[in-house]
């Protein structure tokens, strides 16, 4: 068996770093990233009997987790800067009104892809606010042809809906205002809810 | 102040692997006690004995499978499905696990641990299955419809909302650039292979920035911890507790 990691995650490291897990399978492990069943058995049997890496993977999460929060709410956050000279400010606002600003409205207009995973306790999935969004869903398990798709806000009125084929799982909703919003998926011409995810618009 | 090595200048970690400044002043810079790792559990059990042990009904050997599984079999559930009804569910999948190797499904004892494994996946996948089927039942009838909420307990967040406090003091002490490659790999699920092409770093630099942010991060919240449990105590004692 190759006892490697993937290369796409790092130069293939070991599993194993004596006996027990390394740094870096329990790195790949806690961000979901391994894809052989090989390796995700080696790791999964060693944490079923080992609380030393079992704690090591929970500083992990923990980071992971802790990281991936922090950087968002940063990246959303406004930027803000000291104003510099006025002759600078003139001439920059200059620059923007004629090179800046034009591409920066198209771009502004240019649709925002989301992934809407439905996995229990995966870290809200957040969009941006009158945008156009892209959604992308999860259908990994669902067999019918069609599927009817509904957006409601959290008092549970109805902001969008439409259809999509098991072929495409992607469908576009125009400019949502800050609020939760539940996407869910029903079996075209029933009320049988198939799936439902979280999306946090700000 | 935080300290948080830029990748872009190098900068030697003091004694331990805290990566503090040794002129910040506020932690003096310590040497971590020498962490021998445990042995490896699995290595000292006799799976023969112990799986024999069990076919007869042992309650010795019962008592030690489940002291030696119980713990990581709560651990992916809870990883899996979150926490509710988990001592059920741990019970459950031990009951599954002896009833399973006392019909001698088990033909290999060395690979216990791997049969126990299978035993917890397929246990996760019906916890699942007979979720979905029972909240499908519920929409069947008319009524009110109870979904389970899936939102952390209170204690689970206020831990996560202090998580993310600890990590945006420590990238706050990130130069951009740093901060730029973290964002990247945890935030846009970028490839290391991508984010060392684009912005010329090699795998060492990107695997210490990445462990740097972390050591940091753990130091922080050690730190915090201590500093609360000192003031619990000095209130306390105060109030002769």
């Amino acid at each position: 068996m190759d006892r490697r990691l993937p290369e796409n995650i790092e130069s293939a490291p070991q599993i194993l770093d004596g006996s027990h897990l390394s740094e870096h399978a329990l790195e790949v492990y806690s961000l979901g990233k391994i894809s052989s069943e090989e390796i995700l058995a080696t790791v999964e049997e060693h944490l079923l009997v080992c609380a030393y890496c079992e704690n090591r993977l929970d500083s992990f999460d923990k980071f992971h987790a802790a990281a991936k929060t922090a950087l968002e709410a940063e990246s959303s956050k406004p930027k803000q800067r000291k104003p510099g000279p006025l002759w600078l400010i003139v001439f920059a606002a200059s620059v923007a009104a004629i090179f800046v600003i034009p591409p920066a409205l198209k771009q502004n207009d240019a649709a925002v892809a989301v992934d809407l995973a439905s996995i229990r306790n995966a870290p809200a999935v957040t969009a941006p606010s009158n945008r156009r969004l892209d959604l992308t869903v999860d259908l990994t398990g669902l067999t019918a042809p069609s599927y009817k798709w509904e957006i409601f806000n959290s008092n549970g009125q109805l902001k969008a809906s439409g259809s999509i084929e098991k072929t495409s799982n992607k469908f576009s909703v125009e400019g949502l205002d800050p609020a939760q919003y539940w996407v869910r998926l029903t079996l075209a011409g029933s009320a049988q809810v198939e799936r439902e995810f979280s999306l946090l618009v700000r | 102040m935080l300290v948080i090595n830029s990748i872009d200048d190098p900068k030697p970690m003091g004694n331990g692997q805290s990566g503090a400044s040794p002129s910040d002043g506020i932690f003096p810079p310590q040497t971590p006690p020498a962490l021998v790792p445990p042995p490896d559990p699995a290595q000292q059990i006799n799976w023969t004995e112990l799986v024999q042990k069990i076919q007869v009904n042992d309650q010795a050997a019962l008592s030690e499978l489940y002291s030696l599984f119980s713990r990581g079999i709560k651990f992916l559930i809870v990883r899996q499905l979150g926490r509710q009804d988990i001592d059920d569910r741990v019970h459950d999948t031990f009951v599954i696990v002896v009833q399973a190797i006392q019909r001698g499904d088990l033909r290999d004892p060395e690979r216990l641990m791997g049969f126990v494994r299978t035993i917890v996946r397929r246990q996760i996948a019906n916890f699942i299955e007979k979720n979905y089927t029972r909240r499908r039942d519920e929409l069947d009838i008319d009524g009110p419809v109870k979904i389970a909420d899936s939102h952390s307990s209170p204690e689970e967040a206020a831990i996560q909302s202090q998580n993310a406090q600890i990590m945006e003091e420590v990238l706050r002490d990130c130069s951009r650039r740093d901060r730029e490659i973290l964002t990247r790999f945890y935030l846009l699920e970028q490839t290391q292979e991508q984010i060392c092409k684009e912005m010329d770093l090699n795998d060492t630099q990107f695997r210490l920035l990445k462990s740097r942010a972390k050591q940091r991060f753990s130091d922080e919240g050690r730190r915090r911890m201590a500093k609360n449990n000192l003031r619990t105590f000095s209130v306390r004692k105060r109030s002769g507790v």
